[in-house]
């Protein structure tokens, strides 16, 4: 049996991070949660997860953008998916719609969910990101 | 019908001038004495009175004055045997009307009568025309100052120009906006005083021409004086020939329904998004079980099922809150009926119902409230409510084993309340938005406090509404210190 997958959280609603720890712990993951921004990086270099899932709006506004763009910064993190969840997005005047594609393209962002997202919307995008990258990492 | 009063002590002269009168239709009655004659005149009007000027008890003069104390309306008519100068002008400062020398004719009688009531048709024509030009004019006073005192505390800035496009009128509100008195607008031409810009787009909206009888004709127009925006508006007002006699420009003040408009939508996603992240993690923490992702047992569901329900209670906490907050805002002003608050009862509650959340927090709190303090001009649920905020606050943001100090004091005639905390302070940079609905100051030290940030928002609306007073000071890692002024009931 392949290891089980990694799956680092950061979001600063804690039941949130219980939940998800629960849900996709109950699914063979393992789960990975950080509860604020600071420190978060580097963490996160030491997990090496799989996938991250990022909370946009956290003590900032701009906390999870900044976040992913700098996660894109590593090297050895370039080719991790990251999924952006946006509870704030209509809070924070975001325009994700008309902005989303250049949004992406800047934190080479590979996923965009809205909150409150169901485990299991997630839990498909999660399982289609990892697909991909173990094609790209089969094919490459 | 004339009715007339006969006042001689001669039988024969009074009768006889009584047949005369009645025989030509008017109402007669004698009188033998002066007070025979008083007492007549007291009880009924007479339009005329012939009086003998030799009377048993009172002489004609004296007689006179007191008719003419009397403000009777009679006409008066002296009959006398012995006229002489002496007598006339005694009795014109008496006000008589007429003299009819003995002996007479009943002609004679008959046109003095037909003379005086004539006169007395006249007078009272006369008054009465006095007295409806009198009210008419009263009126017109009336309306004059009430349109000159309702144009001159309109809000709106009012500016009225004549057809020299000089200023006819200008009200308080616009010798505000134009920083000049209203004695020195009068005469001035308008291009003069709307020289300057932003002002100088009005002079032209003035200028403009009406077009063919464009008599409902409006210009409207929007401009930003300062931090103010205003909706201006001009109106030409015509006279009975057509054609304008000057032009009406209004200035009304609408920065505040703007940033009414503008805050709405604000509130609103913040709102949303108050409401959708709980929501998300109750989904989540639901979706636990509903999924299965423990196994079959139900007992490692539990907690997420208590976490979901305590982020429930905090959605109703919110509801509730929202809830004041709205009723506040429809309220406007206090309930006028609402007893006013004792500030010390109200304090001594609020610091009961607190006593376990200070031990738990190892928080001494100290209270001092100035001895004889006047009742406070605020209901007693707002009282409380402002207070338990306050309080509650201080222990929330204070530190364990702080301290915290309530004092109440009358200090230049307004109540003052302090709650003073040894907390976490607030950055000077987040003071001003301290107020604001939603607003909470997000740092490490705060993240783990609960609140959802309408606490100070209704505080502060409970203090403004009855014309009081909140302020802050804070200094940050060393406590808050919040000032609540109230007036006196």
């Amino acid at each position: 049996m392949a290891k089980s997958p990694k799956i680092l959280f950061v979001d600063d609603d804690r039941d949130f991070l219980a939940a998800q720890v629960a849900f996709f712990g109950g699914r063979g993951y393992e789960v990975v949660t950080l509860d604020r921004v600071d420190g978060a990086l580097e963490r996160i270099s030491q997990e090496r997860p799989d996938i991250i899932v990022l909370d946009l709006m956290m003590e900032h506004y701009d906390s999870g953008f900044l976040l992913g763009r700098r996660i894109r910064q590593d090297p050895a993190m370039i080719a991790v998916p990251i999924v952006m969840l946006s509870g704030v997005a209509s809070a924070t005047g975001h325009k994700f719609g008309a902005e989303a594609a250049a949004l992406k393209d800047w934190i080479k962002l590979d996923a965009f969910l809205d909150k409150p997202v169901t485990g299991r919307q997630l839990l498909k995008v999660v399982e289609e990101k990892l697909g991909e990258k173990a094609t790209v990492a089969v094919a490459g | 019908m004339t009715s007339i009063l006969v006042i001689d002590d001669e039988y024969g002269v009074r009768s006889g001038i009584s047949q005369i009168l009645e025989l030509e239709g008017y109402a007669v009655e004698v009188a033998a004495t002066g007070r025979e004659a008083l007492a007549l005149l007291d009880a009924r009007p007479f339009d005329i009175a012939l009086i003998d000027y030799q009377l048993p008890d009172l002489d004609g003069l004296t007689l006179l004055a007191s008719m003419r104390s009397r403000k009777l309306g009679t006409m008066t008519c002296m009959i006398t045997a012995y006229a002489n100068i002496d007598t006339a002008i005694a009795a014109t400062r008496q006000g008589i009307d007429f003299f009819l020398p003995k002996p007479f004719s009943p002609d004679d009688l008959l046109g003095v009568i037909e003379t005086l009531s004539r006169h007395k048709q006249l007078k009272e024509e006369a008054e009465k025309l006095r007295k409806e030009n009198e009210a008419n004019l009263r009126a017109l006073a009336t309306e004059k100052s009430q349109t000159s005192s309702l144009v001159a505390s309109l809000r709106d800035a009012v500016l009225v120009i004549n057809r020299e496009r000089e200023v006819v009128l200008a009200n308080h509100a616009m010798s505000a906006l134009l920083g000049r008195e209203p004695e020195d607008l009068v005469r001035a031409p308008v291009d003069e005083v709307l020289g300057a810009a932003p002002l100088s787009g009005l002079a032209a909206l003035l200028s403009a021409q009406d077009h063919e009888g464009g008599d409902e004709e409006r210009k409207l127009a929007e401009l930003t004086i300062g931090d103010r925006i205003f909706f201006a508006s001009v109106v030409a007002f015509h006279g009975e020939q057509g054609g304008a006699l000057g032009r009406i420009l209004t200035l009304a003040d609408v920065t505040d329904m703007r940033r009414m408009a503008m805050e709405k939508p604000r509130f609103i996603r913040t709102m949303v998004h108050e409401f959708r992240s709980p929501l998300g993690a109750i989904r989540s923490l639901i979706e636990v079980a509903t999924e299965k992702s423990l196994g079959a047992d139900l007992a490692p569901y539990l907690p997420f099922l208590e976490r979901a329900d305590k982020r429930i209670d905090k959605m109703v906490e919110l509801i509730g809150e929202l809830l004041s907050l709205s009723r506040i805002d429809l309220e406007r002003t206090a309930n006028a009926a609402d007893p006013p608050a004792d500030i010390a009862a109200a304090v001594a509650a609020t610091m009961d119902l607190y006593q376990a959340k200070l031990a738990a927090r190892k928080i001494v709190a100290s209270v001092e409230i100035a001895s004889g303090l006047p009742q406070a001009r605020i209901g007693d649920d707002d009282l409380k409510t402002i207070l338990s905020n306050l309080v509650g606050n201080a222990i929330k943001y204070g530190r364990e084993d702080g301290s915290l100090r309530l004092c109440v004091a009358l200090r230049e005639g307004k109540l003052q309340i302090e709650v003073a905390d040894s907390g976490i302070g607030i950055r000077t940079e987040n003071l001003p938005q301290l107020f604001h609905e939603f607003f909470r100051e997000k740092r490490s030290e705060t993240r783990d406090i609960d609140g959802n940030g309408l606490g100070l928002a209704i505080v502060k609306r409970l203090v403004e509404r009855v014309g009081g007073q909140i302020e802050v000071e804070s200094t940050l890692g060393v406590g808050s210190l919040f000032r609540v002024s109230l007036c006196p009931a």
